[in-house]
């Protein structure tokens, strides 16, 4: 129940947070924002992963962050809207390097976030284990 | 006041998020695929298209329930770092089958359920 409350938390704060950059970036041309919140949510979602590998006790702080936060602030349903009203309004271009940018920009980001974090907390771990 | 309403709605899809991964991830544990993950982008992203198609562009309910529920209960991050694991692994193939799956599906759904909710309702 407490690891409920802390994803419904993390949520409620992420969307929040996704609410306010889709409102102070508007584009007509181009769903920045979007783009902008899938690519630093995969980022921190990523690092935030890598981190929790090597914390097994903090379970809700994982929750809270990971499933959370990062869940509420990115989307898929707004990116696969956004991509159909591109293509709609005959923005096939557009919409091609939405797609192909969001999920590049994505995996990479997540798997820059993540290899960071494993070499950070990693490295500390055996340091500690050596003295 | 939409502003708090769509926070709400962010945790509560959030939590039901986490519900469906939990119960999934219960009932076959050594599956190690995420099927959890296509599940819920891809009933969001139907979701969020028959509110589009049934309620007018600036109905209030298209931000509290699509931008808060809808976009809480999805998630784009989940799916990157599913991604980003399975490239580090070297599963290309189910790289493949997961990034098609999902983004293949989503819009298809979501467009098949848009034109849905515009001649239901």
């Amino acid at each position: 129940m407490k690891a409920y409350l802390a994803v419904f938390i993390g949520g409620l704060i992420g969307t929040l947070c996704r609410y306010e950059l889709s409102q102070s970036i508007v584009s007509q041309t181009f769903p920045y924002a979007t783009l902008i919140e899938n690519v630093t949510g995969s980022l921190l979602l990523g690092f935030s992963t890598g981190y929790f590998m090597f914390q097994k006790g903090k379970k809700y702080l994982a929750a809270l962050i990971g499933t959370g936060f990062c869940g509420g602030f990115t989307t898929m349903s707004t990116f696969s809207k956004e991509t159909i009203l591109l293509l709609q309004t005959g923005q096939f271009t557009s919409s091609v390097i939405y797609i192909l940018l969001s999920v590049i920009a994505g995996v990479a980001a997540a798997l820059c976030g993540l290899m960071l974090a494993q070499q950070l907390f990693h490295q500390n771990k055996q340091q500690r284990g050596g003295r | 006041m939409i502003i708090l309403y769509t926070a709400i709605a962010g945790g509560i899809g959030s939590a039901l998020r986490f519900f469906i991964s939990q119960s999934i991830q219960k009932t076959n544990s050594h599956a190690r695929f995420p099927y959890s993950i296509i599940l819920i982008n891809l009933l969001g992203a139907a979701g969020l298209g028959i509110l589009t198609g049934a309620v007018t562009a600036n109905h209030p309910l298209l931000v509290i329930i699509g931008t808060g529920f809808f976009g809480g209960f999805t998630t784009f991050s989940t799916f990157s770092v599913e991604s980003a694991t399975m490239l580090e692994q070297r599963q290309n193939g189910k790289l493949a089958v997961y990034l098609l799956t999902t983004i293949i599906g989503s819009f298809c759904l979501f467009a098949a359920f848009y034109q849905i909710g515009q001649h239901l309702f």
